[in-house]
């Protein structure tokens, strides 16, 4: 117990009192007043951005008759483990990539050509975004409107 | 007790110094871990700093070994506060992840506290000259390490106080990233858990950060906090984050007591 004769510590106290305003400067700076991030001031926000350029895609055969099938793009394109599959097959991250393996399954397909359907949706930072406008035919897309598909894009960090 | 005289005796506390002794060792190891082969001369992919790269290897040896302590705890901090505020936004990207801000934070403010009179070469050459270097001294400086834990805490809390996160669906972005792919995942009740997940996560970093500064809470947090860190490292790459906190955990802990149970551990106690 300090004795009560003792001055009180005001250079300890600054330099507490200092040090701990200048550690909550980033955080109330980005995190409560909204502010850009700074590049001396980090407002310890972690895996912000992380996961973002995921989508979770289902394939499906639509048949003439309108009857579905789910298709498992490894099996159609005969990658005996998924996990060794290539990156741009196992992490489907947009649209056009999306599309693009669509179509290589409607060429790896025997028989007369199908509609392959894309059920998606992706991540983004407010949670999961429905891409609707790969729930159509995707054999019957030029390169052009491949290349149209905008993505849910986050960013990493 | 008024507040002024609480102040007055929260800056004067004196304790044991062997938690900022076992921090100091501690956080010249992860130095080690993270930064060393980033600064070694053969590594192509950094540009090569040589001062740089002396101060650093200097002063995490030195705070290793306990060799001049605190001026090594300090040109190891100038070093890795250069690196990640000065080099890494211009030269090395991955110098400026919240790991790395972290243990520059830590090593800095480490550098303020008196590491040296335990577990140290300084110690053990004083001893040879029939000096005993007290094991008391001022605990405020320790103190700041608890502080910067505790912003960081209640910031990465606020952080996920928003519906994308607390609904779990970050959690089931992260788990497709690193595990799943694009595949649906079909495991029942996969977002309950994400779900439930969130929650204990963001739960658990407001509890901490309050409730690490008293002692009874101390008891169930510190475990949980493990646990919690424990899982982050296994489950997401997190660096040396996990192992940077709960090493410095010992900053809210009682020094006296950190002291007592070394000497039981050492059977001088």
């Amino acid at each position: 117990m300090p004795s009560p004769t003792q001055p009180f510590p005001w250079f300890r106290a600054l330099v507490f009192a200092g040090l701990t305003v200048a550690m909550c400067v980033g955080p109330v700076n980005n995190l409560v007043l909204g502010n850009p991030w700074h590049r001396f001031f980090k407002p310890w926000r972690m895996y912000y951005g992380f996961g973002t350029d995921v989508c979770e895609v289902t394939y499906v055969q639509v048949s003439p008759t309108g009857e579905e099938r789910t298709l498992d793009r490894y099996a159609v394109l005969d990658v005996p483990d998924p996990r060794r599959a290539p990156e741009d097959l196992r992490n489907l991250p947009d649209g056009p990539t999306i599309g693009r393996v669509a179509q290589r399954m409607c060429d790896a397909l025997p028989g007369r050509r199908t509609a392959i359907h894309a059920r998606v949706r992706c991540a983004a930072v407010r949670g999961w975004k429905p891409f609707p406008e790969l729930d159509r035919d995707l054999c019957a897309l030029g390169t052009r409107q491949l290349d149209g598909l905008r993505p849910a894009r986050g960013r990493r960090r | 007790m008024t507040p002024a005289n609480a102040v007055k005796r929260f800056l004067l506390h004196e304790g044991s110094t062997r938690p900022a002794a076992l921090i100091r060792i501690g956080l010249g190891l992860l130095l080690w871990a993270r930064f060393a082969p980033d600064l070694a001369p053969w590594n192509g992919n950094v540009p090569f700093h040589p001062l740089l790269a002396a101060a650093f290897y200097l002063g995490s040896t030195g705070m290793i070994l306990g060799l001049a302590s605190r001026l090594s705890t300090a040109l190891a901090a100038v070093a890795t506060l250069w690196m990640v505020y000065g080099l890494g936004p211009d030269e090395v990207e991955p110098w400026v992840h919240h790991h790395t801000t972290l243990l520059a934070h830590a090593t800095a403010l480490c550098a303020l506290t008196p590491n040296g009179r335990s577990y140290s070469l300084d110690r053990w050459l004083a001893a040879r000259r029939d000096t005993l270097l007290p094991e008391r001294a001022p605990t405020w400086t320790l103190r700041l390490i608890a502080v910067q834990l505790t912003v960081l805490y209640l910031s990465t809390a606020l952080d996920k106080a928003r519906p994308a996160f607390l609904s779990g669906e970050r959690l089931q972005h992260a788990f497709h990233a690193l595990y799943q792919g694009a595949d649906p995942v079909t495991f029942p009740g996969f977002a309950t858990l994400c779900l439930v997940a969130a929650w204990v996560v963001f739960l658990l970093e407001i509890a901490l950060p309050i409730g690490l500064w008293f002692r009874r809470a101390r008891v169930v947090l510190i475990p949980a906090g493990l646990v919690l860190h424990a899982l982050f490292w296994l489950l997401i790459p997190v660096g040396t984050f996990s192992a940077t906190t709960v090493l410095l955990y010992l900053a809210y802990c009682d020094p006296d007591g950190v002291h007592r149970e070394l000497d039981r551990i050492h059977g001088s106690g």
